[in-house]
């Protein structure tokens, strides 16, 4: 692949797609999921910050924008709102309707809607399948929404094939997967090869989550997957990007992915109570949003400090949390309790026969789990109460 | 529990007592034989014995015979008096017992009576004394652990030591006291952890030990999350089943429209394939026939050059025949000119023998020469003339034989057509047999499919009806269910509006038992004597309960209360007193305040006066409000399943409506079927199966298509039959004709046999010629003898006249076959003449490298399997139907695309995902909730478990209390103390020494026994808060352990009820604390009386024996 130069350059994009606004972490809890629902939006903050920052000739917003057609008035006055904020009479926006988001009657999409009202006249919606805008130097970009929520029409058969002598920059933008993409055959199926077929020298892709380069084997032109802006869940790869696309003179495209999420997903399992301190440790949890697995047997005291460190990670109404959000699963978290007994022989008498009883409940399958974390309160209450 | 008073009448050697008790120590004290013993003994039967025992015998009065009777006045530990009047003895109008409540300890009502005393008594005492009578019942005067601990006679002193609970009639005294010793087993970092597991439980559960579901509940909002995830994930699910479904349909019908693309293009193939053979096969049979018509066309030419040919060998022969009968005519004219000649000749050498002899005779013989000569050339000349006409005979029979050789060909040529006409008209015949029974078929089909539909259709229509029927009933009774629930919440609304809520009465209820505790932790009793100085009007309040309204008090009045007194002094001052320490007090007073605030109002509101009658109000709501519920479910349930049966009345009714029901339209079909037999039909469609129409359609046309080429084959076959009926006719004609000709030329030579006519006529020709020979030689002979028959010239002249005439006659008959034969050469010329133009025309040459061309053509032409029409037809028929079908797949597949679409695919896939998880997520943050909870629960139960097992052992529990005062008694000099679980006394260590415990037990002196036994009861009655009786305990007790007692003693008074019977009251107060003059003196704020028994008690001795004057 030609790299473009900077002088070389003629045409400079912006791609991004899949911002799901209004999505719902239903996963999370109560702070945690509004978090999360919230970054879908201060992402587009920085989304347009990077389009200033390389004073790119246009936006392209390649589908799945909302995460249904009919989103909640709250999610598309922000988008209208942070819009209207810029003065981008030069620099064209592009919406593409996706699948999640298809162009159907009474969507936002929809010409009488309000949404469509309160936009800046240079944002344009990709609302008919023979979308064509002329962009600046001899450019021209191609579109074809999604109007329904699945299909099985590969778009970029409505982008006209490249004309003899047609010289001009042309840019396709559509939403869908790509026919190398397993079990998505139903869902506006695109030809992996569909720029090289179409003449397109760049085709601006919306659907997948992960930042990906389409072409096996990078040929020119380039298909680009800029991924969600922000990650929705904890096997996207490569998220949190957009794609800065660079057009030369030669029509050659080079594509740039920069990253503007706020919040990294992690999946950390730890095993042992070391791990799980120096996770404890580590300072770059705030943006996190971190599934822990936690899986070990611990005697009461280790126990103790584990539930400790817990708390610190996941936070109490007394302590802030460390990490940003904190998906725990402590399924795995046991308490040894052979030898629970030892550590409280400086009990009481009574409080020692109620250990040795909740000890023989915990070998109990049914009565295990409340057992241990019995035994677990009782060793915990019992040393606060003695200090 | 605490006595209040203890009235005895008649009663052994008492004549009659009245003791009023303080709340605390009671120190009843007089000297040895007043009936103090008996004053404790009727306590005793007035708690325990029922009035008709046979022990009651023993309470008779000593000296009179009188009923004895006693009554008890106590107040229970809920602060409700009780009093209790037995009159011991059987018969007597007096004896028996009752028992009165009252709430202030001043208005009585009857509660009981009789055997019902003894079992509310001994309920309330819980002393391990079941009801009297009845199987188990105790007879006599029963006796249990708690009886003798709180009521041990005086000669029981230290008989505690040796009893055990293990002994009670029933549980109910171990469970007392194991509730009571509970708290002596706490430790207190045990009750600290217990309060905090406690803490956490009542978060989670109710009351009840259910977990809460109130608003605002952890569990509600976990559930709540799950419910509301799993409903999403439900609803996502049902679309992303439909999603799936649709996607499953699209799959199966991409794979259809492949599948009908292939039958399709095969059948365009197959199509195509078959209209190739056939172009193929038309193109060769055109080429055939073609070439069948040149071939025809050349042999119509040879034929017509053979018919020439034929012709011109016959007008050759004719020609033969003229020149053979100009020959003749000319041989006839010759021989008329020889005849002439000879007459001539006759006649000159007639004229000449006339004339000479000589040359007369030789004349004559030339003659007869001559006239030899004339007559053979004329019978060589009919020789001749007649082996031309045999010839021209013979011609025209073998023309005659060709003719009718050809008229049988063509005769043959026509039965074959008329065979193969008539097996096509046979098969035309049959075929259309097969037409009618397959559309027979088709029709029968049709007419018992439309049968069995209006059938269906009645019977949709029928259950559709039904179903609607019980529709109705059900939303009928739905409606009632409804109307009857609707009736029950409007009731229950108007009953909720004056309740308070469930929580509300839970706290109503905390709070009053609260009080209720709070107060009763005040019980320490007062007493406040007023003593006036002048009549003023007093109203007393009585723990909060009664009134006493003394208008004018002028003389001393005690009042005496449990917790608090209020008096209000005429309009001058109200004195609020309250018993208990200041804390309690301050407690009782602020639940008391929250009790004014917070549940009077409702208690009003509801128009009750207890919480408990809210309690029970509020229970038959929930239980109205459940009935109502489930009276809604019910509704629900028989909306849900009229809806249900509406639904499917509707299907059925569609389908009825969907179904033609017009009979007219199944007479039409029915007269559709025609005349064949229906049973065949029915078996014919039986036969095809399910799908009979399919087939009996394709049947049908397949005989319709065969029907049509059979009778094209049998028109060919009728036009081929007409055609060889023609040639036949045309042969026929010609062999009559040349049978004609033949016959007459065989009857004008009047023979059959012209071969041997012809024979026998060449023969004649040789032997004339051989005559003629012998004649001319003869007339050379003759001519020498001529000159000599001169008379003979006569008779030559005559025979040549004849000769000639013979020779003319001849020669007219030549000149008339010669005629015939030369008009039928023209004739024969002429018909030559015209086929041989017509062949000139045919250009058989031309014709001839037509076939050539025609048959290299047809060799040309590759052999290809004979298609027909029919073949063809079927072709396009199928590939119609294929084409159909791929239109109907592709229509089907973009109905599935379009509706799947709309479902939504992998946006939905995605959602139930991402759903699912959520519901993993809240399924387990619920669980842990659950479990968290649960364990707390555990903790706590395990906690309480310990407790009571810790206290369940009571002798483990009492000990210690016991053993710490012991130790404090006896200056630490034993310990140790060990109690059974069953409170029988095991053992006790000394503090120093090797004897063992139990030695030591044994070992100690009465009076420590004494002690021991005296501290094991009072600590039990501090446990129990409970009266407790010592009638002449401590007897042997030093001063010093005496002062200790003392107190204890007071100690444990302020809890609970302490009174002692003893002669020796200084053992207890100081002289001078005793009454003075007075029966009785309160001592300590109240807490201590001292009465002198003395005072109270009257004895019969005292008196006559009289009770009359008495």
């Amino acid at each position: 692949m030609t790299v473009a130069t900077e002088d070389d350059i003629v045409l400079k994009l912006l791609h991004t797609a899949d911002w799901h606004l209004g999505r719902r972490f239903r996963s999370f809890t109560g702070e945690s999921e509004k978090k999360l629902t919230r970054a879908r939006l201060d992402v587009l903050d920085r989304i347009l910050l990077v389009a200033e920052r390389y004073m790119v000739d246009a936006v392209l917003c390649a589908g799945d924008l909302f995460d249904g057609p009919c989103p909640q008035p709250e999610w598309w006055q922000q988008v209208a709102l942070r819009l209207k904020k810029l003065n981008w009479k030069d620099r064209p926006v592009f919406l593409l309707p996706g699948n999640h988001d298809p162009l159907v009657a009474e969507s936002i999409w929809a010409k009488d809607h309000a949404f469509r009202n309160q936009l800046p006249d240079w944002v344009h919606v990709v609302d008919r399948e023979n979308f064509e805008f002329a962009l600046p130097n001899n450019a021209v970009l191609y579109a074809v929404p999604c109007m329904s929520k699945a299909g099985q029409r590969d778009p970029t058969l409505a982008i006209p094939k490249r004309a003899p002598g047609d010289d001009r920059i042309r840019i396709g933008m559509v939403h869908g997967s790509t026919f190398d993409m397993k079990d998505c055959q139903t869902n506006f199926p695109i030809d992996v090869d569909a720029a090289l077929t179409r003449g397109l020298d760049y085709l601006a892709i919306g659907d997948t989550h992960g930042f990906r380069f389409v072409p096996p084997d990078r040929q020119h032109p380039p298909t680009i997957y800029p991924g969600a802006p922000e990650q929705t869940a904890f096997d996207e790869k490569d998220a949190g990007s957009v794609a800065v696309v660079l057009v030369n003179r030669q029509r050659r495209a080079t594509v740039r992915a920069e990253r503007v999420a706020y919040w990294t997903w992690e999946e950390i399992h730890v095993t042992t109570l070391a791990q799980l301190t120096d996770l404890s440790r580590r300072q770059d949890l705030e943006q996190r949003v971190v599934r822990l697995c936690v899986e070990m047997k611990l005697s009461a005291p280790d126990y103790e400090v584990a539930e400790d460190l817990l708390e610190g990670l996941e936070g109490t109404d007394a302590r802030h949390a460390a990490v940003g959000i904190l998906d725990l699963d402590r399924q795995g978290l046991d308490l040894d309790t052979s030898n629970v007994d030892t550590f409280c022989t400086d009990l009481p008498e009574v409080l020692q026969s109620a250990v040795r009883r909740l000890k023989k409940d915990a070998d109990d399958p049914e009565k295990q789990a409340a057992a241990q974390r019995a035994l677990f309160h009782l060793y915990r209450i019992s040393r606060k109460q003695a200090q | 529990m605490r006595f209040t008073r203890l009235v005895v009448e008649s009663f052994q050697s008492i004549k009659g007592a009245d003791i009023a008790f303080g709340p605390g120590l009671n120190i009843l004290y007089g000297p040895n034989d007043l009936g103090k013993s008996t004053l404790a003994a009727a306590l005793r039967a007035a708690l325990l014995l029922p009035p008709t025992s046979t022990e009651a015998g023993l309470f008779t009065p000593w000296h009179v015979d009188a009923t004895p009777r006693v009554s008890l006045t106590f107040a229970d530990d809920a602060g409700r008096y009780w009093k209790v009047n037995k009159g011991f003895g059987s018969g007597a109008a007096s004896t028996g017992a009752e028992l009165h409540h009252s709430k202030d300890g001043v208005a009585f009502v009857l509660d009981c009576k009789a055997r019902e005393v003894e079992e509310k008594i001994r309920g309330m005492l819980a002393w391990g004394i079941p009801a009297p009578g009845g199987k188990g019942g105790p007879r006599g005067v029963p006796s249990s652990f708690l009886a003798n601990v709180l009521l041990g006679a005086q000669t029981d002193v230290d008989r505690i030591l040796g009893l055990s609970l293990a002994d009670d009639p029933d549980e109910t005294g171990r469970l007392r006291l194991t509730k009571a010793l509970s708290a002596l087993a706490q430790d207190p970092l045990f009750k600290r952890v217990l309060d905090a597991a406690q803490l956490e439980v009542d978060q989670c559960f109710s009351a009840t030990g259910r977990r809460k579901r109130s608003s605002g509940s952890r569990f509600v909002e976990a559930a709540q999350q799950v419910k509301q995830t799993r409903e999403d994930l439900d609803a996502l699910q049902a679309l992303l089943n439909e999603s799936s479904a649709i996607e499953s349909a699209v799959g199966a019908l991409r794979t259809r429209r492949a599948e009908a693309d292939v039958r399709n293009e095969e059948a365009k193939l197959a199509l195509a394939t078959l209209r190739e053979q056939h172009a193929r096969s038309s193109a060769r049979k055109l080429a055939h026939d073609k070439l069948e018509a040149a071939r025809a066309t050349l042999g119509a030419i040879d034929a017509q050059a053979s018919r020439v040919v034929a012709l011109e060998t016959e007008v050759d022969g004719l020609a033969a025949i003229v020149k053979a009968q100009e020959d003749g005519v000319v041989l006839a004219l010759a021989d008329c000119a020889a005849a002439e000649g000879a007459l001539q000749a006759a006649e000159e050498a007639l004229r000449l023998a006339t004339s000479g002899d000589r040359a007369h005779e030789e004349e004559l013989r030339r003659a007869h020469l001559a006239e030899r000569t004339a007559d053979l050339n004329a019978r060589r000349l009919a020789a001749q003339t007649r082996r031309t006409e045999v010839s021209a005979a013979a011609a025209l029979r073998a023309e005659a034989k060709r003719a009718g050789a050809a008229a049988a060909s063509a005769r043959t040529a026509l039965e074959q057509a008329t065979i193969a006409a008539c097996a096509s008209g046979e098969r035309v015949t049959d075929i259309e047999r097969k037409v009618e029974l397959s559309r027979a078929i088709l029709a029968y089909g049709r007419w018992r499919a439309a049968v069995m539909a209006a059938e269906d259709a009645a019977r949709s229509a029928q259950a559709a009806a039904t179903a609607r029927a019980e529709s109705g009933q059900k939303d009928s009774a739905a409606a009632l269910l409804e109307e009857q629930a609707l009736a029950i919440d409007e009731a229950l609304v108007a009953r909720r509006a004056a309740l308070p809520g469930a929580a509300d009465a839970a706290a109503l209820e905390r709070l009053e038992r609260d009080l209720q505790l709070a107060e009763a932790a005040l019980g320490g009793g007062l007493s406040v004597a007023v003593k006036p100085r002048a009549g003023i009007r007093i109203h007393a309040v009585i723990d909060q309960n009664a009134g006493i309204d003394e208008q004018s008090l002028s003389t001393e009045r005690v009042f005496e209360a449990e917790r608090s007194l209020r008096l209000s002094v005429g309009e001058l001052v109200d004195i609020e007193i309250t018993a208990g320490a200041a804390d309690k007090r301050r407690a009782v007073e602020s639940l008391r305040s929250r009790w004014s605030t917070e549940a009077i109002p409702v208690l009003a509101r509801a128009g009750v006066t207890s919480v408990a009658e809210i309690t029970a109000a509020l229970a038959t709501i929930a239980k109205d409000a459940s009935s109502a519920a489930e009276l809604r479910a019910q509704a629900s349930r028989l909306r849900v399943d009229s809806r249900g049966l509406s639904e499917r009345a509707a299907l059925q009714e569609q389908q009825a409506a969907r179904v033609v029901a017009d009979s007219s339209e199944i007479d039409a079909r029915q007269l559709a079927i025609g005349t064949a037999d229906p049973e065949v039909l029915q078996a014919s469609l039986e036969k095809l199966g399910k799908s009979w129409e399919t087939q009996a359609e394709a049947r049908h046309a397949q005989h319709t298509s065969e029907s049509r080429t059979a009778q094209a084959l049998h028109e060919a076959d009728v036009q081929a039959t007409n055609l060889a009926g023609y040639q036949v006719s045309e042969a026929e004609q010609r062999a009559a004709s040349c049978a004609a000709a033949s016959d007459a030329a065989s009857a004008a030579l009047a023979t059959e046999d012209l071969d041997a006519l012809l024979r026998t006529t060449d023969e004649d020709l040789a032997s004339l010629t051989r005559d003629q020979t012998a004649l001319v030689a003869e007339s050379e002979a003759l001519a020498a003898e001529a000159t000599a028959h001169v008379g003979h010239a006569t008779q030559a002249v005559e025979a040549a006249t004849a000769q000639l005439n013979v020779a003319r006659q001849a020669h007219s008959n030549a000149v008339a076959s010669a005629d015939k034969a030369r008009a039928e050469y023209h004739a024969r010329s002429g018909e030559r003449g015209v086929l041989r133009a017509q062949l000139d025309v045919m250009d058989r040459e031309g014709a001839a490298t037509l076939l050539a061309e025609h048959m290299s053509a047809f060799d040309a032409l590759p052999d290809a399997p004979a298609v027909s029409e029919a073949d063809l037809a079927n072709a396009g028929r199928v590939c119609e139907a294929s084409a159909r079908a791929l239109d109907a797949a592709k229509e089907d597949l973009h109905k599935s695309e379009g509706a799947l679409s709309k479902v939504g695919g992998a946006a939905v896939r995605e959602e139930v995902e991402r759903t699912q998880e959520a519901l993993e997520a809240a399924t387990l943050r619920e669980k842990e909730l659950e479990v968290d909870a649960d364990a707390w629960k555990l903790l706590r139960d395990t906690l309480r478990d310990v407790e009571n097992e810790e206290g369940a052992h009571l002798g483990r529990a009492l000990a210690g209390p016991v053993a710490a005062k012991f130790g404090e008694l006896t200056g630490g000099r034993y310990k140790n103390l060990v109690l059974d679980a069953k409170l029988r006394a095991e053992s006790v260590d000394a503090a120093s020494g090797g004897a063992l415990g139990a030695t030591v037990l044994e070992a100690l002196s009465v009076g420590t026994r004494d002690q021991l036994a005296t501290l094991i009861r009072l600590t039990i009655a501090d446990q129990l808060r409970t009266a407790i009786v010592l009638d002449d305990h401590l007897v042997h007790t030093d001063p010093k352990r005496l002062a200790w007692f003392r107190e204890a003693l007071t100690k444990t008074a302020l809890n609970t009820q302490v009174i002692i019977f003893t002669c020796r009251p200084e053992d207890y107060v100081s002289r001078g604390d005793l009454p003075d003059g007075t029966p009785a003196r309160d001592l300590a704020g109240g807490s201590v009386r001292v009465i002198d028994v003395v005072q109270f008690v009257k004895r019969w001795d005292a008196v006559a024996s009289n009770p009359e004057s008495a």
